[in-house]
């Protein structure tokens, strides 16, 4: 590989320390450099180690008992599971954590993914929903042109929660996972990791990540496990609001 | 001799990666055993992160909690669930410190000073002395880094500081910053490919 004269650049991305105009530059150079890829990829394992050196504090004794007693209350839900065959079964499980008016909505968005090309009445019915309905709506779409990957961000009316609605993505393999960045001033924050399962449909809750009616974009991306302090994979899902 | 054909064999302890699946299949049991393996090292680094102890207690709630609930989505090749479980809680830990939208001081954060390693549980299974084991090769590591390094370092990882960040809070120029960084991200890779600890 050849060197590069931006190899100095990619300990500071791995760390998420580039400012907003640097970290747009490298990224640019980084999807057509393998030999910055490679640089990262080193980097970021030497980023996995760095954890077990922060120093030791005892945590609370009740801490381990509030986890247990949080996660009792509520079911796990493996994402990777394949759909019913048959029935709204699958609905109801994926609701059950989730507050009445939200699921109310996002049941309705879900249900038009599955019966109807859900973005095309989004574009044709943006007006109509916005008046009968208290959610916003973002459609994202494929990066690659010849993709069919699309997505739709549902943003309650107080700008506090949001649910994204994927299809059609690929299944990820090794270490990686989808992951949601939300874009205000060019500053990309993290809005969370998700996967998809063999049919390409996830989803996503979003949440305690400000108002998000204030970002001006949403990007999809494949970042490794646990997700990455910026953006260091391919995008594979954009859109405005 | 004879003891040990009439002894009990002592189970084994189950892996993480088997606690993951126990916690799939919806047993609490299993995430309480790896709360146990791991609770004190991602509060530890939630604490160092955020500074303050209610909220690194929000945010190992948090971390378990996400392993409760999409523990489905981890698979065996994606490597250790330590580094998964780390992983998550830095990111959660420095999206909570920018959202108090408070800067740390430079000298609240810093690496584990001490050379020895971790206790680990007697009974512990191979991954906790694997992690006792590169915990100590780490701390070594970091040991060998200049102290501005060091530092710097600590408000890159610790603090998500941006480069300019980093030259404000310790008043030095940002060339200076990026050079320390850098030269200790490549001593630090160095030393650990040396000592074998990669892969």
């Amino acid at each position: 590989m050849i060197p590069c004269d931006k190899s100095e650049w990619v300990a500071g991305y791995a760390l998420g320390s580039l400012d907003a105009d640097e970290r747009e530059q490298f990224e640019r150079h980084l999807s057509t450099c393998q030999s910055c890829q490679a640089d990262l990829r080193a980097y970021q394992s030497t980023l996995d180690e760095l954890a077990v050196a922060a120093p030791r504090v005892e945590p609370p004794a009740r801490l381990r008992t509030v986890i247990l007693q949080k996660a009792t209350r509520t079911t796990s839900q493996p994402l990777q599971t394949a759909r019913p065959a048959s029935g709204f079964a699958w609905l109801v499980q994926l609701f059950q954590a989730h507050r009445t008016t939200w699921a109310i909505a996002s049941l309705v968005v879900i249900v038009a993914l599955i019966f109807t090309n859900v973005l095309v009445v989004v574009q044709y019915n943006q007006r109509q929903q916005a008046e009968a309905t208290p959610f916003h709506f973002v459609a994202l779409h494929d990066t690659n042109p010849q993709g069919n990957g699309n997505a739709l961000l549902v943003i309650s009316d107080d700008g506090q929660f949001g649910t994204l609605i994927t299809d059609n993505l690929k299944v990820l393999v090794d270490q990686n996972n989808y992951q949601l960045w939300l874009v205000k001033d060019g500053t990309r924050t993290d809005g969370g990791l998700f996967t998809v399962n063999s049919a390409g449909y996830g989803w996503l809750k979003i949440q305690e990540k400000g108002n998000l009616l204030d970002y001006q974009s949403f990007g999809v991306t494949v970042e490794p496990a646990g997700g990455s302090m910026a953006p260091t994979g391919q995008k594979v899902l954009g859109g405005t609001q | 001799m004879f003891l040990g054909l009439f002894s009990t064999p002592q189970p084994v302890p189950p892996d993480d990666t088997d606690l993951i699946h126990g916690i799939i299949a919806g047993k609490s049991s299993a995430l309480g055993d790896l709360y146990d393996r791991y609770g004190r090292l991602v509060f530890s680094l939630a604490f160092q992160v955020v500074g303050d102890s209610g909220t690194a207690e929000e945010i190992t709630q948090e971390v378990f909690l996400q392993i409760w609930n999409k523990a489905a989505t981890y698979q065996t090749e994606q490597g250790k669930v330590v580094t998964w479980l780390t992983s998550v809680a830095r990111h959660k830990a420095i999206d909570a410190l920018r959202r108090k939208g408070a800067r740390p001081e430079g000298h609240q954060v810093n690496f584990e000073n001490g050379s020895e390693p971790d206790l680990v549980d007697p009974v512990g299974v191979e991954e906790q002395v694997e992690l006792s084991q590169r915990s100590l090769v780490i701390r070594r590591a970091i040991a060998q880094l200049p102290s501005d390094q060091q530092r710097a370092l600590a408000l890159a990882y610790f603090k998500g500081m941006t480069h300019l960040e980093i030259a404000e809070v310790t008043h030095e120029p940002l060339g200076t910053v990026k050079t320390r960084i850098r030269l200790a991200m490549l001593k630090l890779r160095q030393i650990l490919v040396d000592e074998n600890i990669k892969h």
